[in-house]
């Protein structure tokens, strides 16, 4: 029995593992962090692991508990909110490195709240709907888009200050 | 915001996720999350031990029934309903934190189920149901081996196809001096005066002796060591949550007792332990450990209407800026959503109808730290509880420590 939930498991991680580990970076903002969020949401699933295969839909059950894991109590505690509030400035990274606008974009990110911040991924990476979105963070759709209207307003200052005001503006460059 | 604005900012979160996600190891995650799950298992077990010897002894003896108990599957605790309540009085949060209030009951009884009385048989104690279908059997001469000995029957209502429920225990000698090795399947309840406890509760629609079908019942049992002798106790209920939560008090209500009827566990303790310090914050009391916290004092945060405020208290000096915390948020039940039990733990608070928690191994800036989270609902009221302590074993049990002074009024 157990050999059978550690193969099912196992194919799950290699078959949506990276998937999940992406988002996880993302909402969390470092990949350490994203693989710790990773690690701590597999385990779940692995001692819930009838009840994930219950689910229609196993991969969203387990990124639900991920987002979960993220916005829950413990990780709210954390100092890394703190952090976040004396995030060096924007832009101070070299421009013509082939990562200033993944620096740019990940620094933004770090801006934003949790809960905004998870809004924007879940929204725009994962691309739910505002009612999926709603769904996986345990809260009402007009929730979700204040979350995200806010986001949004707060990205097109921190990604191009003082230009054209619109998101274009690192693509245009490196083009 | 248009739909070009859209399309280039999920361009630029799928490079940014390209870019900063790790090479997915796969076999790694799998090792982990089964250690993980692993440990938090052993975390649990041990936790419900700790819980249930903790309010057994607070409230005087073996009365708290209910808090030692096992899910359908027979794998760990679920609380219920008749945990003793406490006379604590709401206090106005307030920084600094209120004068000491009383957390632990003064050992006031407290009821067994309805109707439910006391037996005792071999110096073992313990509580029967009501609606006894004939007087009890006993049988006080049989002589001890590792098959049989002395036998106590309590013999309940039928439960149709020629099952009854019962009640029996047996005193036998230990084979090999020690009880029968046991598996996964079972649990460890915390007996008082008992070692080596281990306990299921189940359903069975079986015979166990033919395997064929029978009537649908819970069947519950323990088995442990005292003063040499092992000692065994069988049990049948109905089906259903009922029969489980009369498996579960059953097992609760056990201790091993002196000729002279006292417990043989040590006397009274506090259920603060030795340097912490109680906290009561909008009826819901619990202990903090004693520090300094001149540094980071500890401080109310109003959330906001549709959650409860919240008390946080910053202890000890973890490394990295980290510090322990203790974060304790209440508010009306129907105010917030009780998520997040996925992954989590039943476990027994006093005076709550349900509690919830996990206890894990997290990173904060860098640092290890041992974190527990806890969710409890008593009445209209919820508790969350997050909290982090140092890593390894000694955070853990500090952990436990905390969940073991909480109480929900």
């Amino acid at each position: 029995m157990t050999d059978y939930r550690d193969a099912e498991f196992t194919d799950f991680v290699a078959d949506h593992g990276g998937r999940l580990l992406s988002t996880a970076c993302l909402v969390t903002g470092d990949a350490h962090l994203g693989e710790d969020l990773l690690q701590t949401t597999l385990a779940k699933a692995y001692g819930s692991w009838a009840k994930v295969c219950a689910a229609d839909h196993p991969p969203a059950y387990v990124r639900r508990m991920m987002i979960n894991a993220h916005l829950g109590w413990v990780r709210r505690l954390t100092n890394t909110e703190r952090v976040l509030e004396i995030f060096p400035d924007v832009g101070g990274g070299d421009p013509q490195s082939a990562h200033a606008e993944t620096d740019e974009m990940r620094q933004a990110l770090l801006r934003l709240s949790p809960r905004v911040r998870t809004a924007i991924v879940l929204r725009y990476f994962e691309d739910l709907t505002e009612a999926e979105t709603a769904e996986v963070m345990g809260c009402s759709r007009s929730t979700v888009n204040n979350h995200v209207s806010k986001g949004l307003a707060a990205l097109r200052g921190l990604l191009a200050p003082g230009r054209d005001g619109d998101l274009t503006t690192a693509s245009r460059r490196n083009q | 915001m248009n739909d070009h604005e859209t399309t280039v900012l999920a361009e630029r979160l799928n490079r940014l996720a390209d870019h900063q996600t790790p090479q997915l190891d796969v076999v790694g995650q799998v090792r982990a999350a089964r250690e993980r799950h692993r440990r938090q298992r052993l975390a649990r077990i041990g936790l419900v031990g700790v819980a249930a010897a903790t309010v057994a002894i607070v409230v005087g003896v073996t009365t708290a029934i209910g808090t030692v108990t096992a899910s359908s599957d027979g794998e760990v605790a679920r609380p219920t309903t008749s945990a003793p309540a406490t006379t604590t009085t709401d206090a106005a949060p307030t920084t600094p934190p209120p004068a000491a209030e009383p957390v632990v009951p003064s050992g006031e009884p407290t009821g067994l189920p309805a109707g439910w009385e006391w037996r005792t048989f071999q110096g073992v104690k313990f509580a029967v149901p009501p609606g006894a279908r004939i007087a009890d059997a006993v049988d006080e001469h049989s002589e001890p081996s590792f098959m049989d000995g002395p036998s106590f029957t309590w013999n309940g209502p039928p439960l149709g196809a020629d099952e009854y429920s019962y009640v029996e225990v047996t005193v036998r000698e230990p084979f090999e001096g020690g009880p029968p090795p046991r598996d996964g399947d079972f649990f460890r309840p915390s007996i008082p005066g008992a070692d080596e406890a281990n306990g299921y509760v189940q359903t069975r629609d079986d015979d166990p002796g033919t395997g064929r079908p029978t009537v649908e019942r819970t069947v519950a049992g323990v088995q442990f060591m005292a003063g040499g002798r092992l000692v065994g106790i069988n049990a049948q209920f109905p089906a259903g949550p009922a029969g489980q939560q009369m498996g579960r008090a059953l097992i609760a209500s056990l201790s091993v007792t002196s000729p002279d009827g006292a417990t043989e566990t040590p006397g009274q303790e506090a259920a603060v332990p030795a340097g912490w310090e109680p906290r009561s914050f909008l009826g819901v009391t619990f202990a903090v450990p004693s520090r300094d916290t001149s540094r980071y004092p500890e401080y109310v945060d109003e959330i906001g209407p549709s959650e409860g405020p919240q008390l946080i208290w910053y202890g000890a000096d973890l490394g990295g800026d980290v510090t322990e915390a203790v974060n304790v948020q209440v508010g009306d039940r129907s105010g917030g959503a009780l998520t997040g039990y996925d992954g989590w733990d039943p476990v027994a608070v006093r005076g709550a109808q349900e509690a919830y928690m996990v206890i894990d191994t997290g990173h904060v800036n860098g640092v290890e730290v041992t974190e527990l989270s806890l969710t409890a609902v008593g009445g209209e009221r919820y508790a969350h509880f997050a909290c982090r302590f140092q890593v390894g074993p000694e955070g853990e049990q500090m952990a436990r420590d905390l969940i073991a002074t909480i109480t929900v009024n």
